[in-house]
């Protein structure tokens, strides 16, 4: 706020404030003021603030401040900022929740009956959301994983949606084209400028026939006989527009559809006619976005043109390369055109070549020309992600690639002055990049005489570039600035940096860091001495693996330090970013993942090194979540909002990633959040990640990707797949399928492990492990009910696996499904359809007790599964035997959860029973037996000796277990025996409990112990 | 004959001219400097003396007193360089002016242009520092303290020291901007001393002494001055009360003074509807409606971006609601625009 001073620029803007304030300040009567809101909405979808947007309409609903006409159009507003945020939505069933919303918004804005005009906007809203639906259905019919059957489905559903906004846009047309006729009045003045945006606007509407009838077509495929016929009408519509609204942008429009569609037919010679049209506009920003538009139809037509038009694709291609704007250059469309320009130098280059090479000067120019930028264009298309990179990569190869062989280097003698070694030294560190990139690629491909040559050159323009920052040094005098001298310490620091040097390039970064704290070297070298400090970090880290442990403490200090600089001295920058970025990675390796979640936030969502650091934030989170869960002692909400936060992180980290480079470790980030969706209970989005997500990975694995080489990564998946058709079986109507296609990949699994003993092996694990997990997915589901659907649904499709009753590996995944599933149903009161499960699980595991296992593995597992069926059917004497045999064998009485299973079976004995005998045993131990030593040993432990076991190893979950048990087995007795003491000491040992262990070894046994304690309190009276 | 002596007279009259352009020339020879004034003809002679109050010009037609708030320009005869840096910081290239200052080649002929020199060296760089230049606030304050107590009795002392105030400003030195801006306030330079009660009362108001921010600005408010600027800076400062009022725990009451500015006020008066809407954004803020209170500052940062600081005062709430609204990267993205557009500002200070 400055008051007038002396003709500065802001002053000039002040007095412009001044006068065009004066307008309305200075006239006696004050102007009521209307909110900005058509511009504030605008400015708000711009930025895809959406959310905002949606906010602000609400608030604007009924506020006075906004003007009526655009009160009135609040629901189309919010239409059309749905809609603009369903344009970005990759998810598929995000989409339609969203389209489904914007239609729901709408219909009930249409059923309020509106004012005619805006009626016919609501019309226009309602043809966009049918166009997107069809995009959407469309883009779906597309995926492998449909059938014929499916896709044809989708098609036809896409062009019924298609058929309906054609309809709807042509009553719009109508409706415009009469408006047109009444605003024919030569007396208002005022109607030709309304009857141009009328105008307008009836073009654009004419223009959607023609693209809807070209989607159609597009929905039929080429071998369909309506391909042709529509896409010839498509043409015809596009070209009449062109020829009646030539000088308007939606009448070029039409000129491209025309195009396309001729492209589309195999006419390229027709399309050409076309595209120069486009090609020879004027230059201006919107013709050159047009422009942009006629190369992508032009590609496509030059490679059906015989012979291809080398020259032609050439000029037009490098002019549209040239105004490419930076956005635009980076995204799939600008991608395509640079990758073409790149091609057409290549072959331009070939044909020099064929022609007998650079014969002439000019010639040579010419290559050279070419050859650079052809490189230049490819190397940046390499950094991008996407499909491209590989073709792009293998361009460069072709182009004989190395960047020394392009760039003419020029002897030009030593440098003049201080500011030319100073360029001339960062030049060559530029270099220095270039041939390191070329190295990678080199190192990749196992170029071993390659590699040699590129490492040579990397030491030789290092060590240049280093002598020249010297030099560069040596020519400083009084008169250099201390900015010059900040920059040629960063450019040291730098070359150290890049030759692996940290501790030089930290000592450098942090001289520029204390003599030259305000200069433009003091940022950068602060993010290199970051980084060389966390490369020293993790490189002592590696060596702390080894023999010695290695004190990391003082790189670790210098990082917090160094970090904390950055972030207050350059809030907001790439260094920030970057320290953020380390800091993140720092925390992740202390094991602080709270910390770690936090820096995170330091790094702004649009940052390329953010995705794997999110990745690897995410994952760990989720290990947390699974490593918490299993532990049993954290609260719910507390899990909770561990597995949210990894949520987020899983999601965020996932946006970005492509199918034709993910890595092992990217792709287990997507099956980590499929993980998360099962245990979340969202089934439908766990499978369409699996199926249908742009890094899915069942397509992953059908598609023969790199990833798919690694056989955890394939067994995870199957096993992830199973879990997530067989968890649909609780809520749908096609169980059956769900059956299918879950036998489908257990078979999947089953070929890819192979028939070996060790195959056998691993089988039989990822069995009890997929069991185990269906097991705790059942749990979280909300009701009995869901739970009941659920195990009708697995017993239809333990049935069907039944039938195959030979395969051993099979019967033990249905034995121990059986067996789990009768669990869940046991402990949450479902006792009826759980003994069915029993039941079927004792008749399995005794098959297989009798086949006699020879792994003593997989056979310890058949017993104990028999074991605790034999105790779910109530056959609590035999289970006992069985867990006394089992604990009678070598070690086996020494594994704390047999004992545990065991004295389970004795406390459920008893109880149900009312059998005391079994009370005590269940708390004293029982199944006593002579040891070879000739010792009487008490094989089964019971529950004190294993509370002993869980204090001694601090386990609180275990000890309430312990103590739940003893309690429970103890009330029961003194009731069996009417012993009033024995249940008051039953209560006392809760008491005791929570007094000496108030957090009574987490939520879920706290409140199991505290209903226990209100039970036995209310019984005994 | 007619015509002849019509020639006649014309080449008469053409003569007269003639010697009238010589003489002219001979005293403008004499009359090098020349001052601009913001209302009537230029003066042209020798700036003799001058004060903070006065500038003594030695015309043919005697000596003439100008104060210095009616001068736009004093082109003083000389230096080249000096011009073309005027000329350059006129149109807000301040680096250019620097850059044309730096060169001088030979110190100036006279202490008047050594302390022109000066003084656009020390405005040149405090407009770098404030745009978030390559000078910091810290130095660019060095400089201008240093011109101010160098030349105490400079023409340029006030706008030196309404500077000053304003570099003091971002820094945080709150105390050291309010003593200038009471100093300017007190000045006879109108719009300066209209001005400085209007920045003080915002430096007490960034320095949390929110009763005294609030007298500052009714004292302001009340002013019966019907000058354009004076008109603008009492609904601004009418804002500022909103805030101050806010801050002070009656968010309610500052609401309602700033929305009778939304509801009668032009939304096409920009610098008052950054000031309204941040003031409204502040008001939820402390109500604790953060939904609200974004959309506020989000109006600010989306449309009224042409004052730099009520700008970055919205992004810097902005950064802060984010993040309490859980959008990191929102929060992350206003981050990245505050520090990278107005990094020299007392917000951006404030985030780190």
């Amino acid at each position: 706020m400055r008051p007038l001073l002396y003709g500065t620029r802001l002053t000039l803007t002040f007095l412009f404030l001044i006068a065009l304030s004066n307008c309305f300040y200075s006239s006696s009567q004050k102007v009521h003021a209307e909110e900005p809101c058509q511009a504030f909405l605008e400015a708000l979808r711009e930025d895809r603030l959406f959310d905002v947007a949606i906010e602000y309409l609400d608030a604007m609903e009924n506020s006075p401040l906004a003007p009526p006409e655009f009160r009135e159009r609040i629901a189309l507003h919010k239409v059309a900022v749905l809609l603009d945020e369903a344009g970005l939505i990759r998810d598929d069933a995000r989409l339609t929740a969203q389209l489904d919303q914007t239609e729901k918004i709408l219909t009930d804005y249409i059923k309020a009956e509106p004012r005619a005009v805006l009626l016919a906007e609501a019309q226009e809203q309602r043809a966009r959301i049918l166009m997107a639906r069809a995009g959407r259905l469309l883009s779906q019919s597309k995926s492998d994983r449909m059938t014929a059957a499916q896709k044809t489905e989708k098609q036809e559903k896409a062009r019924a949606c298609l058929e309906e906004a054609s309809n709807a846009y042509s009553d719009i047309r109508e409706r415009l084209r009469s408006e047109l006729k009444k605003k024919l009045d030569p007396q208002n003045p005022n109607a030709n400028s309304e009857r141009e945006k009328l105008r307008n606007k009836y073009v654009l509407v004419r223009l959607q026939s023609p693209k809807i009838k070209e989607r159609i077509a597009d929905s039929f495929g080429p071998n369909h006989p309506e391909y042709t016929k529509l896409l010839q009408q498509a043409s015809a519509e596009n070209l009449e527009l062109y020829e009646k609204y030539r000088t308007r942008l939606s009448g070029i429009d039409g000129c491209l559809g025309a195009a396309r569609c001729f492209v589309k037919l195999g006419e390229p010679d027709k399309a050409m006619g076309h595209l120069v049209d486009v090609f020879d506009l004027p230059r201006g920003t919107l013709q050159i976005a047009k422009k942009r538009e006629a190369a992508l139809v032009a590609i496509d037509c030059w490679n059906l043109m015989d012979p291809f038009p080398l020259e032609e694709a050439f000029q037009r291609l490098r002019q549209v390369v040239y105004s490419m704007p930076p956005d635009f250059s980076r995204g799939t469309d600008g991608v395509k055109i640079q990758l073409a320009f790149a091609k057409a130098c290549k072959e331009k280059v070939d044909k020099i070549k064929a022609d007998g090479g650079a014969r002439d000067p000019e010639t040579r120019k010419e290559l050279t020309n070419l050859k650079k930028q052809a490189n230049r264009i490819l190397r940046s298309l390499t950094r991008i992600a996407g499909t491209h990179r590989d073709e792009a990569r293998a361009l460069l190869e072709a182009m004989g690639s190395s960047v020394a062989e392009v760039e003419v280097v020029e002897n030009k003698g030593p440098p003049e002055s201080m500011s030319e070694a100073r360029k001339r030294g960062k030049e060559m560190q530029v270099r220095v990049g270039q041939l390191k990139m070329d190295l990678q690629k080199a190192e990749a491909a196992g170029d071993d005489a390659k590699i040699a040559a590129l490492k040579q050159q990397i030491a030789a323009n290092s060590q240049s570039a280093l002598a020249m920052l010297e030099l560069a040094l040596k020519m400083t005098d009084e008169q250099s600035s201390e900015d010059d001298l900040s920059n040629i310490r960063y450019l040291q620091c730098a070359n150290y940096y890049q030759n692996n040097l940290f501790f030089e390039a930290a000592i450098i970064g942090e001289y520029v860091l204390e003599n030259f704290p305000n200069n433009s070297g003091a940022a950068p070298s602060a993010g290199l001495v970051c980084n060389s400090y966390w490369n020293m970090y993790r490189e002592e880290g590696k060596l702390a693996t080894g023999e010695a442990p290695v004190d990391r403490s003082f790189e670790r200090d210098r990082l917090i330090e160094l970090c904390d600089l950055i972030f207050s001295t350059w809030p907001g920058s790439r260094q920030s970013e970057q320290a953020g970025l380390v800091m993140t990675l720092l925390s992740l390796a202390e094991g602080d993942l709270e910390e770690a979640n936090d820096y995170l936030e330091q790094v702004p969502a649009n940052s390329p090194s953010r995705p794997p650091v999110v990745l690897e934030v995410g994952n760990r989170l989720w290990q947390a979540y699974v490593r918490e869960k299993r532990r049993g002692e954290a609260d719910a909400a507390e899990l909770t909002a561990i597995r949210e936060k990894a949520r987020s992180r899983l999601q965020d980290g996932i946006v970005s990633l492509d199918a034709s480079s993910v890595s092992t470790y990217q792709a287990r980030s997507v099956l980590a959040l499929v993980e998360l969706y099962l245990d979340a209970g969202e089934t439908d989005m766990a499978i369409e990640m699996l199926e249908n997500a742009p890094v899915a990975p069942l397509d992953l694995i059908k598609n023969k990707n790199k990833v798919a080489k690694d056989d955890k990564f394939r067994r995870d998946t199957y096993r992830t797949a199973v879990r997530g058709y067989l968890a649909k079986l609780r809520d749908t109507e096609n169980a059956l399928s769900w059956v299918e296609k879950s036998q489908a990949v257990l078979q999947a699994l089953k070929n890819d492990i192979g028939d070996s003993p060790e195959g056998r092996k691993q089988l039989s694990d990822i069995y009890l492990t997929l069991a185990r997990e269906l097991k705790q997915q059942f749990e979280s589901l909300g009701s009995n009910e869901q739970r009941e659907a659920f195990a009708d649904g697995l017993e239809a499709f333990l049935a069907a696996l039944g039938k195959n009753a030979e395969d051993k590996n099979l019967m033990l995944l249905t034995g121990s499904m059986d067996l789990e599933i009768g669990q869940g149903l046991n402990e949450n009161g479902l006792p009826v359809p759980a003994r069915r499960f029993f039941q079927q699980a004792v008749t399995i595991y005794s098959a297989l007790d009798k086949a006699n296992e020879a792994d003593p593995r997989i056979r310890l597992e058949i017993q104990r599964g028999l074991a605790k069926s034999l105790s779910g059917t109530g056959q609590y004497e035999e289970a006992i035997k069985k867990f006394a045999d089992i604990l009678s064998v070598g070690k086996n009485r020494q594994f704390i959860d047999l004992q545990i299973e065991a004295a389970r079976v004795y406390a459920d004995w008893g109880i149900a029973k009312g059998n005391s005998e079994a009370l005590v045993k269940a708390i004293r131990g029982g199944a006593k037996r002579e040891a070879e030593n000739g010792k009487t040993v008490t094989t089964i432990m019971g529950w004190v000796n294993l509370a002993k076991a869980a204090q001694r190893s601090k386990k609180n979950a275990f000890l309430a277990e312990a103590v739940y048990n003893i309690a429970n087995c103890k009330f029961r007795y003194g009731q069996i025996k009417k012993q009033e003491s024995m249940q008051q000491s039953a209560i006392d040992e809760v008491i005791r409990f929570k007094t000496k262990v108030p957090e009574m070894g987490g939520e879920p046994w706290k409140s199991r112990l505290d209903a226990l304690l209100v039970r036995m309190q209310q019984e005994k009276g | 004959m007619k015509v002849r002596l019509m020639v006649k007279r014309y080449s008469v009259a053409a003569g007269m001219a003639c010697l009238l352009i010589l003489c002219t020339t001979e005293t403008l020879l004499a009359q090098s400097d020349s001052v601009t004034l913001v209302a009537g003809r230029p003066i042209r002679g020798t700036v003799e003396s001058f004060t903070p109050e006065n500038i003594v010009v030695s015309t043919s037609e005697g000596e003439k007193n100008i104060a210095p708030w009616k001068v736009r320009l004093i082109r003083f005869d000389g230096s080249n360089e000096l011009v073309r840096a005027k000329s350059a910081y006129s149109d807000g290239r301040y680096t250019a002016c620097l850059d044309e200052l730096q060169g001088l080649t030979e110190p100036p002929s006279r202490d008047l242009l050594k302390h022109e020199v000066d003084f656009y060296l020390a405005a040149a760089s405090a407009q770098i520092a404030l745009q978030g230049g390559k000078v910091s606030i810290d130095q660019a304050g060095r400089e201008m303290d240093a011109f101010i107590k160098k030349y105490p009795n400079s023409y340029h002392l006030y706008p030196a020291k309404d500077m000053f105030g304003e570099l003091a400003m971002a820094n945080g030195r709150f105390a050291k901007a309010i003593n200038q801006y009471e100093e300017t306030a007190a000045s006879p330079w109108p719009s300066l001393s209209f001005y400085g009660k209007l920045n003080s009362g915002k430096a007490k108001l960034y320095s949390e002494e929110y009763d005294e921010a609030i007298a500052a600005f009714q004292a302001t408010e009340a002013d019966p001055s019907g000058e354009d600027y004076a008109i603008q800076a009492k609904l601004i400062a009418t804002c500022l009360r909103a805030q101050a009022v806010a801050l002070a725990g009656q968010p309610e009451v500052g609401r309602k003074l700033v929305m009778q500015i939304i509801e009668n006020e032009s939304s096409k008066n920009i610098e008052l509807f950054a000031h309204a809407n941040n003031a409204l954004g502040i008001c939820f803020n402390e109500e604790q409606k953060t939904k609200e209170a974004i959309r506020a500052f989000l109006k600010t940062d989306l449309l009224f971006t042409l004052d730099p600081d009520s700008h970055a005062q919205a992004l810097y709430h902005l950064v802060n609601l984010w993040a309490k609204s859980e959008r990191p990267d929102r929060a992350a993205n206003a981050r990245q625009k505050l520090t990278q557009r107005y990094r020299n500002t007392y917000w951006a200070s404030k985030l780190k």
